[in-house]
């Protein structure tokens, strides 16, 4: 212990008390021309980790609306609805993500077959209301002009096909009334199934 | 409405005593007819008051935006251009406050507290010589009446903390009152030194006084007189520190152990009034520490006789002493967030045991320095 009685411990305390507000000062001054670390939150964020689960996204072109995620969730708050058109062609009705219920398990993300559902980092979801906590994922809805390019497409393929399966059939049919005039009839054909069926609320196809 | 008649009272009679002196508002209305002199303390009044209530909307500002940065935050940037208009959104928000008075609280007293408290603070405006001429009142003893007025603040706050009927309250009064009485001792001796170095009561002739020497800033009382001046300057302004009730002597409102001390009981326009005062005496005191040591509005390395006489010359005059003071005002906030809260007896202490006999050793040497 420093022993700081009479003068010259006076002038110890005092040397101290002067020495000390010095020291203090001159951090505080250097800490005034330091940036500040302030991220001004909602024009600037905070960079995420990069595993980080947030707000999914979803890239919609390569989804074949398989309904796996939907299956997957836990707690069912994904929401699909499309219709499958000619083509292979999904018109899309809905996408939606509950985030009142959203967990971020990432269990929708695990077992796509495409890989195009993916939790992204994007985590800011004030809303005023619950209701607007239902996030639509899709960025196109219904048909883009390329879907309803390969839908005609499709359509147009059918119709040439079923005109070419008429057309077979109607020489075959030719070729079967000729052999049946020679007394040859031929094995009854079995009709072939027309496009694809397509139930609104799209189908598994397993 | 209270609170505006002491102030004006206060310019009024202090005009009196003003033999001989000059001032800006004297010559504008002519000297020494009755009316005259109440239009100049009418007109001197509306300025001191303009002066005095934009000066806290600024310093509220710096010292927010300074300590962000010192914490490496930012400080309010979100109302006008870096956050200026803050303040003026913070007294908005203060005006429209309920104004509550406790049910057993002495109610005269209780509200006469603030308004006496600005009053002094206001008051001592009209003293400080921005210019050559621009000075409301020229008092022949400019540095007794500032002294008397600034210490008025210490009768209000005592009347605010007996009326709130509160302990904290009483506590914070009580605190400040000791501390306040405590540190004019060695701040009246400080003043002392200016007074007996210049031979003058007038901050007016102190500052001519400064003008000239070598760079122009020879003649200012720390250079001229530095072994005993700088120390009385640096006392000075510990003392006024505390007098301001700046951190770290700001056991009268002391928040984590009184609440808010003194003025715990008081909200809304009430509150807004001690705030006021805080901010506007920083301004205060540091003007008169300027006006006596640091060579009041007289510009460093620019010899006065270029600039003298002129309109443009008086404002350039008091823009360097309203930076010279915000310098200081800088050093007050710099201070409050570098050094902690000290204890009561440590400001005692301080008061009694450091500041008091180095006041008086600096006297003691001025009269020395001067006589040699």
């Amino acid at each position: 212990m420093n022993r700081r009685d009479g003068f010259a411990g006076w002038v110890r305390n005092l040397w101290d008390g002067v020495f000390s507000t010095m020291v203090g000062m001159g951090i505080t001054i250097r800490y005034f021309f330091t940036k500040p670390v302030t991220v001004q939150f909602p024009e600037e964020k905070m960079e995420v980790a990069p595993r980080y689960r947030g707000i999914h996204y979803l890239e919609q072109d390569l989804c074949i609306a398989c309904r796996v995620c939907e299956k997957a969730c836990p707690i069912d708050c994904i929401e699909i609805r499309f219709k499958r058109h000619p083509g292979g062609v999904n018109e899309w009705f809905e996408f939606s993500l509950d985030y009142n219920k959203c967990m971020f398990c990432e269990l929708c993300c695990i077992p796509c077959p495409k890989s195009c559902i993916h939790e992204g980092r994007e985590y800011s979801m004030v809303r005023y209301d619950r209701s607007e906590l239902v996030l639509d994922l899709l960025t196109w809805k219904g048909m883009r002009e390329v879907d309803l390019r390969t839908i005609k497409e499709a359509e147009e393929e059918k119709k040439r096909k079923a005109a070419e399966a008429a057309a077979r059939r109607a020489a075959e049919k030719a070729k079967k009334e000729a052999a049946a005039k020679e007394g040859d009839p031929g094995k009854p054909r079995k009709k072939e199934t027309p496009g694809k069926r397509d139930p609104e609320g799209g189908g598994d196809e397993r | 409405m209270i609170s505006a008649l002491p102030p004006a009272a206060a310019i009024f009679l202090a005009q009196g005593t003003g033999g001989e002196s000059r001032s800006l508002f004297r010559d504008l209305f002519g000297a020494g007819s009755g009316w005259g002199s109440f239009a100049s303390a009418v007109l001197g009044f509306a300025v001191v008051f303009a002066v005095a209530s934009a000066l806290p909307v600024l310093f509220t500002w710096a010292e927010r935006r300074v300590s962000g940065r010192m914490q490496q935050r930012r400080g309010p940037n979100r109302v006008g251009p870096f956050g200026l208009v803050q303040a003026v959104a913070d007294g908005v928000k203060l005006m429209f406050k309920e104004d509550i008075i406790p049910a057993n609280a002495e109610r005269f007293l209780f509200a006469l507290a603030p308004g006496l408290v600005l009053a002094g603070m206001i008051a001592a405006f009209a003293l400080i010589p921005f210019s050559e001429r621009a000075i409301v009142v020229d008092a022949p003893l400019g540095v007794y009446l500032l002294a008397a007025l600034l210490s008025l603040q210490v009768l209000g706050v005592v009347m605010a903390g007996w009326a709130s009927n509160n302990k904290w309250s009483l506590l914070g009064a009580m605190r400040e009152a000791a501390q306040m009485v405590s540190y004019e001792i060695p701040m009246g001796i400080c003043l002392l030194i200016g007074v007996l170095s210049f031979s003058t009561l007038s901050l007016r002739e102190m500052s001519l006084a400064q003008a000239d020497g070598w760079l122009n800033v020879g003649n200012w009382l720390i250079f001229r007189n530095p072994l005993f001046a700088f120390p009385a300057f640096v006392v000075l302004y510990v003392a006024l520190l505390a007098n301001t009730k700046r951190a770290p002597f700001d056991l009268p409102e002391a928040e984590s152990e009184l609440v808010s001390g003194f003025h715990t009981e008081y909200s809304g326009i009430r509150f807004s009034f001690f705030f006021l005062e805080e901010y506007a005496s920083m301004f205060l005191v540091s003007a008169l520490a300027v006006c006596m040591f640091l060579g009041g509005w007289n510009i460093p390395f620019l010899p006065g006789s270029v600039v003298t006489g002129s309109v443009g010359a008086e404002i350039l005059a008091a823009l360097v002493l309203i930076v010279k003071s915000f310098a200081l005002v800088f050093v007050m906030i710099w201070l409050r967030w570098t050094l902690p809260r000290i204890r009561i007896d440590q400001v005692m202490n301080l008061c009694y045991k450091y500041l008091t006999p180095i006041a008086f050793v600096c006297l003691i040497g001025t009269c020395w320095w001067e006589l040699r």
